[in-house]
């Protein structure tokens, strides 16, 4: 059940002192008229108030309506849920958990400490209007993919079926499993086949990877690649004949070698189409954007979010790549495209697999060994003076497993006996670690790969005599190794140190507070965190999966299907939800109205979002990713203790440019401009698909209820239905202009940029 | 300033339950400010200041920026450091470092590439400069900026045997990234994260009175949202060297602009949804505001005039043009913040050191050479934060992170041409090294930022709302505890 919020009326509200107070209630309610609020219907005091010597109680009154909300404030402007009734009794809400005393078919009570100060109230709902099957699928799929459509919509398992909601959630679960079935998409495969026409297959050769697969002669040389120490981009320049080049009107290829005199001011030929332009750009190919040197690996993951089938698997492998960040910043060899797309598909290949494999292959892959500088990190030597580089060995604990500080399974700090939080490791632990990861060495080159600055596709290769072979003491105290001093030895001490970290008490916890807040809720309560570590750990949902600690389907599952991230009605909770991530909202503008490139090679290309909205694909610009976990914003989430990282890149400039991106994608297409590529120049290279909605456009209405379907989870509040339908009559526009405003409101408002 | 914020009992629970215990009665102490918030009235302030905060994000190994040219200290400066990374006899050369190191392992400068300069006051006079920073030794020489060596986050005077013994409260976290960059911020290390705030967030609100104009914060950064500037009720403005960014067609369009309107003062119920309206409210209005003083200037600001800039110096020019318009905006008292990214030379640290000094050397002679034209050189204070220091000794390749390292500040008003705190000796097993070369600071980030503070014009009764550690240390002017801008 989803129920709008205006639909609420206040009713109460009481005091609580440690004084006793009897008039208060009457004050208070005086003072609500005067700050205007609504107060509707009858009014009526909570229950009563119970003092004792150490604890206030407040009866809560069992519930006489379908939803009712006790709320807090210190001053009257705040008001955070205490404690919900929906239908199943009274619960306390995360953070401010009060007890609750079941009084056995009495009155419930909230536990109140002696000397708690601040106002309640309690709001409800009268009557619960039902939430259609869509909505609540379009409100899951903004959860679980990069955005719903309505195709995606009306195709969802039993969608249409009048008991589509059971407290299992089946029919969502259906659809994760359908999901983990889908055909991976590799980025890497995507870009060999698009690149290179010397790529082989070797994808079912053992020792190699499912994704070195090999070029497809029909889909000729789309994107760039460097082959040896030469870049081959698509442009006119690029020597290969019948790749790239040049292009004529009939979409022939055309040998620019052979037209050596008709070249223009630029250097430029004169003749033909240049490939990497827009058949909608004859003439006028300087109004688009060409493919930047860093952003190859880019165009391969737009296309990804917006139009690949796996949505759930690319949605996982998105949310991973912000936990084990390798960022293009700190000239991480940006111009090669291989090394990116191969460190990506850890994530696709695994994203339903385990953990601990993908912990594994992000230690060993060379191009996370250049980021955090462990490749070619070699054991302390005192006739030079050097040591260890303890780089990676303090990111993998504070990033990639256990955290700074330990945990309790439900994700809350662990005290000790004075009751401080205790760290998990502290520096000598780093030290010692860091011997660990060492004799690690950059792969040999070989062929069927692109290798500009050496091997960054295989492995690292070990090379035992500059590892550390002495025995190490782990953070329990007990020791690991020493193991025999060759190859085995250094494997068996990274597996050892690796198994350390993936079976540490906060592994599961860590890793499920991350997972949440990428895909659900910022503020997951103890009990939510609880349970997806409790999958990670047991490798079960509900009884099924692998049964191995790590297994992700089971942690995905209860990540989507826990009921704090299902059930609708908890939008009643003020601070449940969460602020979508930026490059996850453009997305979902891009699949709703199914954004199409005009270019030749079908590339759709958002240039610099970096820059403009702060987040992009492989652009963090460090290893800490492009927002803390425990971000705060000043105001109400900070006041509340509460977190929401996303909010630290919104700020005066990227709110502003986020929102004329869309205003922009909307109007115009994706445009060379200003602001990268949404800008107010003439010729788009890819625009979004208003056909179904202006067939709808001749009712306001239906318009705006589609549009509240596909872009807010039909999570519109009245209030701002009415601004849109208000809007829409004073514009006075039609057809498509008129779809076009719709949805630049739209995307203005809160339910489509935050998720409850 | 918005000072409506209240700050309650409720929050003050929460931040101590969230923070390490013994910090309940200094929070207690930050939470009071809400009652001496603005107690600084308009009348109290004199001249234009404002404070430039660059951010080396990463941890500068800054001694290789400031070098000892002594000889028996340059020696034991290049064995630490694995001796040099050029033969003898290779000459400098920026632009050709990649091939001029061919393999060699060291991290030390050659002697003789180092730029000199001389200071009294430490054991020896004789110092280098990095050789790509030839304006800092041209603001030394001319007695416009100072070093301060070997700085860092501390809570109380901190001996090596104090340090070893651990009979010293120490920072949370030390050696990590984001620790000790919030440390520099708030300056409550005893503390993991931000819930004291930053503490040019704190002084904003103190002197909340010095502006004419409320509606843009005292606080400007360049470089997105940070910790420093973020106070209990303030907030900094945020802007790029884009440009004014204003929401497109906001202006032109009453009826979007209506709708606009109405979107962003609905009062949501939902905290994000809240926060997103206020602050997205909050961002068009004060750009409409910025834009308009700004275009007023006799050169109004050009993004693209300054396209090809650096990272650094495109923010630092946006910087000068601010300056410029700060009569239109009504400002007395402003902090900027720029943040370059890129020092955590793990890797390497010759090569890449080199291209960031080359950037911000060129910046920031752009920049103050601006600042001179506006006549501005002494109501200006510019000076360096970074993480940490780096380890002495190499880990094969490049440096790992440590702790104590130096700083400069720039400023007409700073007794320049001097390093100041305590210059240490580079070399394991010295007297402040606890172990591969990191440095036990000598000088806490608390006396370096006080001098700032108290130039600033917080007064001596509101300076531990700032600097709540400073009376830790017994200073003698604890508006000026060495004696640079004072």
């Amino acid at each position: 059940m989803l129920i709008k919020y205006d639909n609420i009326t206040l009713i109460v509200v009481s005091f609580i002192c440690s004084m006793k107070c009897s008039l208060i209630p009457l004050i208070i309610y005086a003072m609500f008229v005067l700050l205007g609020l609504k107060l509707l219907g009858q009014t009526e005091v909570v229950g009563g108030i119970e003092f004792n010597n150490e604890q206030v109680k407040l009866n809560l009154n069992d519930a006489t309506y379908p939803i009712e909300v006790l709320e807090y404030s210190d001053g009257l402007s705040d008001w955070i849920a205490v404690s919900r009734n929906y239908g199943k009794g009274w619960e306390s809400v995360f953070p401010y958990s009060y007890a609750i005393e079941d009084n056995n078919g009495e009155l419930s009570r909230l536990l109140l400490p002696q000397g708690e100060q601040g106002f309640f109230r309690k709001r409800f709902e009268p009557t619960a209007d039902g939430v259609s099957n869509y909505e609540l699928v379009s409100r899951f799929l903004m959860q679980a993919s990069f955005g719903p459509k309505l195709g995606t919509i009306a195709s969802f398992p039993n969608v249409n079926s009048g008991n589509f909601i059971d407290e299992n959630y089946t029919n969502f679960e259906l659809w994760i499993d359908q999901q983990v079935a889908q055909t991976p998409f590799y980025h890497r495969a995507y870009w060999r086949q698009r690149s290179d026409p010397n790529y082989l297959d070797y994808s079912t050769q053992s020792g190699y990877l499912e994704n070195e697969v090999g070029h497809d002669t029909s889909l000729g040389h789309r994107l760039p690649f460097v082959r040896g120490q030469v870049r081959y981009n698509t442009d006119w320049s690029c020597p290969l004949p019948g790749y790239g080049g040049l292009f004529d009107s009939e979409g022939n290829p055309i040998d620019a070698s052979l037209y050596p005199n008709q070249l223009d001011w630029r250097g430029i030929p004169k003749i033909g189409i240049h490939a990497e332009n827009s058949i909608a750009h004859k003439g006028h190919e300087w109004d688009v954007h060409g493919l930047k040197l860093n952003d190859v690996e880019k165009v391969v993951w737009y296309e990804a979010a917006i139009n690949a089938e796996d949505q759930l698997r690319q949605r996982v492998a998105w949310a991973l790549s912000q936990y084990f960040v390798v960022g293009e910043e700190g000239s991480n060899h940006p111009l090669t495209t291989e090394r990116w797309v191969n460190y990506y598909d850890i994530f696709v290949r695994h994203a339903f697999g385990n953990f601990r494999d993908i912990l594994d292959e992000v230690t060993w892959s060379p191009h996370m060994g250049y980021y955090l500088s462990h490749m070619e990190n070699k054991k302390a030597d005192s006739s030079k003076g050097t040591f260890p580089d303890e780089n990676f060995a303090r990111e993998v604990m504070q990033l990639f497993t256990i955290g700074l500080w330990e945990l309790n399974q439900d994700g809350t700090l662990e005290l000790d006996a004075e009751g401080k939080a205790i760290p998990t490791y502290d520096n000598e632990d780093i030290a010692e670690f860091a011997k660990v990861f060492t004799g690690m060495r950059r792969p040999f080159d070989r062929t069927n790969i692109e290798i500009f600055y050496g091997n960054y596709i295989d492995p690292m290769r070990i090379q035992s005599n500059r590892h550390d072979f002495s025995a190490k003491t782990l953070l329990d105290g007990s020791i690991l190794g020493p193991f025999s001093q060759n190859a085995k030895g250094v494997s068996d001490d990274v597996d050892g140190l690796l198994d350390h970290l993936f079976n540490h008490k906060n592994m599961p916890p860590f890793f499920a507070r991350f997972l949440i807040q990428r895909f659900t809720v910022s503020n997951p309560s103890p009990t939510y965190i609880y349970a997806v570590a409790e999958a990670f750990k047991s490798g079960l949902y509900k009884g099924s999966g692998t049964g191995n600690r790590g297994d992700m389907v089971a942690t995905i599952k209860a990540v989507l299907l826990h009921p704090e991230a299902r059930e609708s009605i908890l939008s009643f909770d003020s601070n449940h939800g969460k602020l979508r991530e930026p490059v996850i909202r453009l997305m979902h503008l891009s699949r709703a109205f199914n954004l199409t490139s005009l270019r030749t090679y079908e590339w759709i290309y958002f240039v610099g979002l970096e820059d403009i909205i702060l987040q992009a694909p492989y652009e963090s610009s460090s290893v800490f990713n492009f927002y803390r976990p425990d971000y705060s914003p000043n105001g109400t989430i900070a006041d509340l203790g509460l977190t929401a990282p996303e909010f630290q890149i919104n700020n005066d400039v990227s709110a502003i440019h986020l929102s004329n991106s869309f205003f922009t994608l909307i109007n115009e297409g994706l445009i060379k401009g200003d602001d990268g590529n949404f800008g107010s120049k003439n010729y788009a290279d890819a625009t979004l698909d208003f056909s179904y909605e202006i067939g709808i456009s001749g009712n306001n209405e239906a318009l705006v209820d589609h549009l509240d379907l596909i872009l807010c989870g039909g999570r519109l509040q009245s209030a701002s239905k009415q601004i849109i339908l208000d809007a829409l009559e004073a514009s006075n526009l039609y057809n498509l202009a008129k779809v076009k405003y719709a949805a630049s409101l739209f995307v203005l408002l809160v339910e489509f940029n935050t998720l409850y | 300033m918005d000072l409506k914020k209240k700050i309650s009992r409720r929050e003050f629970i929460v931040q101590s339950n969230c923070a390490a215990v013994g910090t309940a009665s200094l929070l207690s102490s930050l939470l009071s400010l809400k009652l001496t918030a603005g107690a600084v009235s308009a009348s109290n302030y004199g001249n234009y200041k404002a404070l430039v905060c660059l951010f080396l994000n990463g941890g500068n190994d800054s001694f290789n920026m400031l070098v000892p040219r002594e000889t028996s200290a340059y020696e034991t400066y290049k064995s630490v450091r694995g001796g040099t990374y050029l033969a003898d006899g290779v000459s400098y050369d920026v632009n050709n470092l990649e091939n001029a190191i061919n393999g060699a392992e060291g991290l030390a400068h050659q002697k003789d590439h180092l730029l000199p300069i001389t200071s009294e006051g430490q054991d020896f006079q004789e110092f280098g400069i990095h050789p790509d920073l030839p304006f800092l030794k041209t603001l030394y020489d001319q007695g416009d900026l100072a070093f301060i060596s070997n700085v860092g986050s501390l809570i109380e005077p901190t001996s090596l045997s104090e340090y070893n013994g651990a009979t010293k409260a120490l920072p949370e976290g030390l050696f990590s990234h984001p620790d000790h960059q919030i440390h520099w911020q708030t300056l409550v290390p005893q503390v993991r994260g931000t819930n004291p705030k930053g503490w040019a967030g704190r002084m904003a609100e103190i002197m909340a009175h010095a502006n004419e104009q409320d509606n843009i914060s005292m606080n400007i950064s360049l470089s997105g949202t940070n910790v420093l500037q973020t106070g209990f009720s303030t907030v900094p403005y945020i802007t790029d060297p884009s440009g004014i960014v204003q929401l497109r067609n906001y202006s032109e369009d009453p009826t979007l602009k209506l709708s606009v309107d109405n979107i962003l003062s609905h009062h949501y119920h939902n905290i994000y949804s809240k926060t997103l309206a206020q602050s997205n409210k909050r961002s068009i209005e004060t750009s409409i505001y910025f834009k308009e003083a700004l275009d007023g200037l006799s050169e109004p600001f050009d993004p693209n005039a300054i396209s090809d800039y650096s990272n650094t110096a495109s923010r630092l020019a946006m910087i000068s043009k601010i300056l410029e318009a700060r009569m239109a905006l009504g400002m007395n008292r402003q902090i900027f913040f720029v943040e370059r990214g890129g020092w955590d030379h793990h890797n390497e640290v010759i090569v890449p050191q080199a291209d960031l000094f080359t950037e911000l050397n060129d910046a920031i002679e752009m920049f103050w050479t601006n600042i001179v034209n506006l006549g501005l050189e002494n109501n200006v204070v510019l000076y360096t934060a970074s993480d940490f220091g780096r380890t002495l000794t190499s880990n094969g390749s490049g440096s790992d992170h440590a702790w104590g390292g130096n700083h400069f500040i720039i400023s007409g008003s700073a007794k320049g041409g001097k390093i100041y705190g305590e210059y240490p000796i580079l070399s394991t097993g010295g007297p402040y090294d606890i172990g591969r070369g990191r440095i036990l600071p000598t000088t806490s980030v608390d006396a370096y930022m006080a001098e700032l503070a108290g130039w600033f014009g917080v007064p001596q009764s509101e300076i531990t709302t700032v600097i709540p550690n400073i009376t830790n240390f017994n200073f003698a002017n604890i508006l000026s505890p060495l004696g640079i801008l004072n």
